[in-house]
């Protein structure tokens, strides 16, 4: 009679298991239907990043998002690290450099959706190993709230960005799974950065990705041509055509700055305004802008080996300084689709 | 007269006090580093740990006296929320706890507040959560809004001043702090001062005044609550960096009476003190100016609060003010307002340390006289009486575990037996022998050195194990360890009296322990009692002193009343014969100083009755050799210590190229040089140079010889030992 009982549960046990396989597939297809019937309406999706510790776009700001027709918005909003905790000794994981919001006025992102992106370093993620679950909450809540909070509209997606490497693989794509789940039931879909390292590796478990092409080469290497995109640093990923098992879509560089170094070619610092920078006896200098030329081939190889983007081109990244040294039409070669 | 020049200079070295820093260790202070100032008595003072008992206590009162505190403070302190949420719904596994058994039958009421209580506790800590960001939605069964709801619409009177603290921080939380404070004035100010509950909101109620922009009833509330670190904070906050001094003045101006006055004094004058040790260094950088200016600015300020009259402590501040002035040089001002201070009202704790000063401070300014020795007696019964009764286990097991180190390093640990080792170490052994009272010096350093370990008696050690072949350590008796020849002594070889001892002059030794086996007065039967007067330890003290004075006779008296049971336990041994220059293994005498003694007294003797010239030379030459070797390298038969390094403060004497060493060796120079000038037989005199090594002389010199032969026979390439530079 036990025995019986005992399999009578098993079977229940089973077919409610099925059952829950069956739901999470039926979601997850609903959910690409949302994002693909969402954009399906436009040809392309202009999209830009912002990636500074404050949002207060000015008059100017505005007017370029609109000029461009750009709509989707990937606004930086705070960094989870370790930091050491000096009372009980163990390494905290702890959201930073929280971004700051100025004034919105509604008018300005009315026709904007806003994606709240988390960048995590490796070393949170290390110390996150086992506690996935827990972080995916406070991530996605706190990126929620700080939407909610600053009224940036109704969240339709969040996004997290990390240089996941294979040691770390299983932590990352743990808390994507866990944060997925999370935001299913709400219908917001989860994204994340891809770098071209791990174009090689198994997507990780979220809706969809965005292929970084920028910081492509070593910065610190005295060698390097550019740094910030070189199609010789692109192209060893993309000898042949991958199917790429999540859609993705292409982040292409608008800045630039100059890189210095010591005599002898060790590196020195980061120079944001290279024109103004004066320079020690045997120091150089290398001046880093990508050119539309440059990222129009790199675009061209990208697209001719990963497809058209599924929603559109992204630039990087929302500073009126950096994006006033290329055109209108330099931008908008970037963002076309044809 | 050298030994006492010698002594005078460690003496000075200790009235400096400064502390030595090595790499690898940490600082070194003199007897006169220990931190003597004391006002706050942190027993008589509720911590956080007293407050959480008194409110377990309040429950248990509220409840049931037969529920344990322990499964109280489970359920009100430890008790995660969601265990409680399911105890609260019935839905989680049976607790074996009175406290919830008790509510779930009797306190529906309680059990509803818990709930809240909890809940209230478990948003506000999400909320001051790094990750917390506003809008961001907490697990909780209701919003922080509705805990104050509920808080305040519920009306039960037991319960109220609980609901009250519970609606205040939460409102804290929300950053209302008019509704804070008007719940405060309205309700809570109202229930009586000792109440639990009004004595936690009060700080949510400071708080929320100086968020307001009321400062000064901020600054009332914290003072009223002897929470300086607040007071501090929000003067920061509002652009004033207090100094430790201007922080003492403001907590005084709101709450003269304030205990945290004595914490904040206290802390103070031992910064003061520990910078001074650490001769101006506050371990980066140099704060001389700053020590001087925080003294004298405590000092004045201690003079002000005694005149205002506002203190119902004056004691503590002319106790301040004493130690103060005899911390900046003025002993002669020190004493006159520790008089003071003493007539003053204080508490006992206070009254304590007065007692303590008075005893330093005469024993730096009364003459030494009869009259101030029966005054060291008694203050001595008293301190001893102290170091007795007020032994916690803790100081009880650092004695045992660290006896050594912190004896080597004078470092501060159990107050009564630091202030008795300041006091005697620092001020009255120099000034004993300033005056020539070199006995009660050296009693007075072994009661110092040794009352509290006699007290504790036994002592941490570890040993090699043969048995287990490895490091062992040890808890064994005082006596087991002294007698034992597993362990190093490193206790009474290397502590102040046993360093005094060996410098102050033998005659003093002998003379210290003449009065130890035949004490004279009540005081010194007192400090023997209370030092380690171990017959055989000080017999071989003496011994090995008279065997450096080339006191043979004396030494061998001395250490041949030496039980057999104490050699082979010294902190140095011998194995090389001292009557050879060639190094021989076997010699390994566990009496090794007593039949030196007595050889060299017999040698001494041998030479002054000899007539025949050869065999008076022979004994020359053999006690020449064994009164060099001594100081040499049988350095052990008139030392205890020899070499650069050592742990601690301590300040060795070291005998190399002392006088005593200068003597011998010109003793030594006379000896073989006479001998060499009386001997008349040539197989006599070729022996004399065997024995000295000089090959090359027997064999050039005295060629016709057996000897001669001898040495030719067993090498071809001679050499002469120089005995002056103990080397080839």
């Amino acid at each position: 009679m036990k025995n019986y009982t005992l399999i009578l549960l098993l079977a229940i046990t089973l077919i409610g298991c099925r059952q829950a396989v069956d739901e999470t597939t039926q979601v997850d297809q609903s959910m690409q239907q949302v994002i693909t019937t969402a954009y399906k309406s436009t040809e392309t999706t202009n999209a830009i990043y912002h990636w500074k510790t404050t949002f207060a776009p000015d008059y100017k700001e505005w007017e370029f998002l609109h000029r461009h027709n750009i709509t989707r918005l990937y606004i930086h909003m705070f960094d989870v690290v370790t930091e050491r905790n000096y009372e009980s000794g163990r390494w905290d994981i702890v959201p930073i450099a929280t971004t700051k919001f100025g004034q919105i006025a509604p008018e300005n992102i009315k026709n904007i959706e806003i994606i709240p992106t988390a960048y995590i370093t490796v070393e949170a993620l290390r110390e996150m190993k086992g506690k996935e679950q827990e972080y995916a909450e406070l991530l996605v809540e706190r990126l929620r709230a700080m939407a909610r909070y600053n009224k940036l509209g109704k969240t339709q997606e969040i996004q997290f960005d990390c240089d996941w490497t294979k040691s770390t693989r299983d932590s990352y794509f743990a808390l994507c799974d866990a944060a997925r789940n999370l935001m299913r039931e709400d219908s917001i879909a989860l994204s994340a950065t891809i770098r071209l390292h791990q174009l090689s590796q198994d997507a990780p478990p979220v809706d969809r990705g965005v292929l970084m092409l920028y910081n492509t080469g070593n910065l610190k290497s005295v060698e390097t041509k550019n740094s910030i995109l070189d199609i010789k640093d692109v192209e060893p990923y993309l000898k042949q055509e991958i199917k790429y098992p999540i859609p993705l879509d292409y982040v292409y560089p608008t800045y630039g700055w100059g890189v210095k170094f010591y005599r002898g070619g060790n590196f020195n610092a980061i120079v944001s305004n290279p024109a103004t920078e004066t320079l020690e006896k045997g120091e150089t200098m290398r001046n880093e802008r990508p050119t539309v030329e440059e990222i129009l081939e790199v675009k061209k190889l990208v697209e001719k080996q990963l497809g058209k983007p599924s929603i559109g081109n992204i630039i990087y990244h929302f500073d009126k300084e950096q994006l006033n040294h290329y055109t209108d039409d330099d931008i908008a070669k970037i963002f076309s689709n044809n | 007269m050298t030994s006492l020049r010698y002594f005078l200079t460690i003496s000075l070295l200790l009235l400096v006090g400064v502390a030595d820093g090595y790499a690898c260790f940490g600082p070194y202070f003199q007897p006169s580093g220990y931190m003597m100032f004391r006002a706050y008595d942190p027993d008589g003072n509720i911590n956080t740990a007293d407050a959480v008992q008194e409110n377990c206590l309040a429950w248990q009162r509220l409840t049931s006296m037969t529920i344990p505190i322990e499964d109280i403070r489970y359920v009100v302190y430890t008790m995660p929320l969601k265990e409680y949420e399911a105890f609260y719904d019935g839905t989680g596994t049976y607790l074996h706890n009175f406290f919830t058994g008790w509510i779930s039958e009797y306190g529906r009421d309680i059990m509803d507040f818990l709930l809240l209580a909890k809940t209230n506790e478990y948003i506000r800590q999400k909320r001051s959560s790094r990750w917390y960001y506003p809008t961001m939605r907490i697990d909780a069964r209701m919003t922080i809004e509705e805990v104050v709801e509920k808080a305040l619409s519920n009306t039960s009177t037991r319960l109220r001043d609980r609901y009250l603290l519970q609606a205040i921080r939460a409102l804290f939380s929300l950053g209302n702090y008019e509704e804070c404070i008007k719940l405060w004035n309205d309700e809570m100010s109202k229930f009586p001062q000792y109440n639990a509950m009004r004595k936690l909101a009060q700080p949510y109620i400071a708080g929320a005044e100086f968020r307001l922009g009321h400062s000064d009833t901020a600054f009332q509330y914290y003072a009223e609550l002897g929470d300086s670190e607040s007071i501090a904070y929000c003067a920061k906050q509002m652009g004033k960096e207090l100094t430790t001094i201007e922080l003492i003045e403001l907590v005084h101006k709101y709450a003269p009476n304030s205990s945290e006055l004595e914490r904040l004094v206290q802390n103070a004058v031992r910064e003061v003190e520990i910078w001074n040790d650490n001769g101006g260094y506050n371990g980066y950088r140099d704060c001389t100016d700053l020590m001087k200016s925080q003294s004298s600015a405590l000092y004045q300020l201690s003079l002000r609060i005694i005149n205002e009259g506002k203190t119902s402590n004056p004691a503590m501040w002319y106790y301040t003010a004493s130690f103060l002035a005899d911390f900046q040089g003025n002993t002669q001002q020190a004493t006159q307002l520790l008089s003071l201070a003493e007539k003053a009202k204080g508490t006992d704790y206070v009254k304590e340390s007065i007692k303590v000063l008075r005893i330093y401070l005469d024993a730096k300014a009364l003459p030494y006289d009869n009259a101030y020795e029966q005054r060291l007696f008694a203050q001595l019964q008293w301190l001893d009486n102290k170091i007795k009764s007020n032994i916690t286990p803790e100081a009880q097991e650092k004695a045992i575990k660290n006896y050594y180190s912190y004896l080597s390093i004078n470092k501060s640990y159990y107050y009564w037996n630091d202030m008795m080792r300041r006091v005697l170490l620092s001020v009255v052994c120099p000034r004993m022998i300033e005056q020539g009272k070199q006995v009660r010096a050296l009693q007075l350093a072994n009661m110092a050195d040794n009352r509290l370990l006699g007290l504790v008696n036994y002592i941490r050690d570890d040993y090699y194990s043969n048995e287990k072949k490895t490091m062992v350590e040890k808890t064994i008796p005082l006596n087991e360890f002294r007698r034992s020849t597993k362990h190093f002594n490193h206790l009474d070889y290397r502590n102040d009296f046993f360093i005094l001892t060996d410098s102050i002059g033998v005659d003093n030794v002998i003379a210290y322990y003449g009065r130890v086996r035949s004490p004279k007065s009540d005081f010194d039967r007192f400090l023997n009692t209370r030092g380690y007067v171990d017959r055989d330890y000080l017999l071989d003290i003496v011994g090995t002193q008279c065997l450096r004075n080339m006191r043979y006779a004396d030494a061998e008296r001395y250490l041949g009343a030496i039980t057999p049971s104490f050699y082979g336990h010294l902190n140095v041994y011998q194995e090389r014969n001292p009557f050879e220059i060639r190094y021989n293994y076997d010699y390994n005498d566990a009496d090794f100083r007593y039949q030196f003694a007595k050889e060299m007294n017999a040698l001494e003797c041998k030479i002054a009755s000899t007539a025949n010239p050869d065999e008076r030379a022979q004994t020359m030459v053999r006690f020449a050799i064994g009164l060099r070797s001594s100081f040499g390298w049988s350095w052990s038969l008139t030392q205890y210590f020899s070499g650069g390094g050592h742990y601690g403060s301590k300040e060795f004497k070291r005998w190399h190229n002392g006088p005593e060493m200068q003597a011998a060796y010109k003793r030594v120079d006379e000896l073989i040089t006479t001998a060499c000038s009386i001997v008349t037989d040539r197989e006599v005199a070729a022996m004399i140079q065997y024995d000295l090594c000089n090959f090359r002389e027997v064999a050039t010199k005295y060629y016709d010889t057996q000897m001669a032969k001898v040495v030719w026979g067993k090498c071809d390439n001679l050499i002469d030992y120089h005995a002056e530079k103990q080397s080839w």
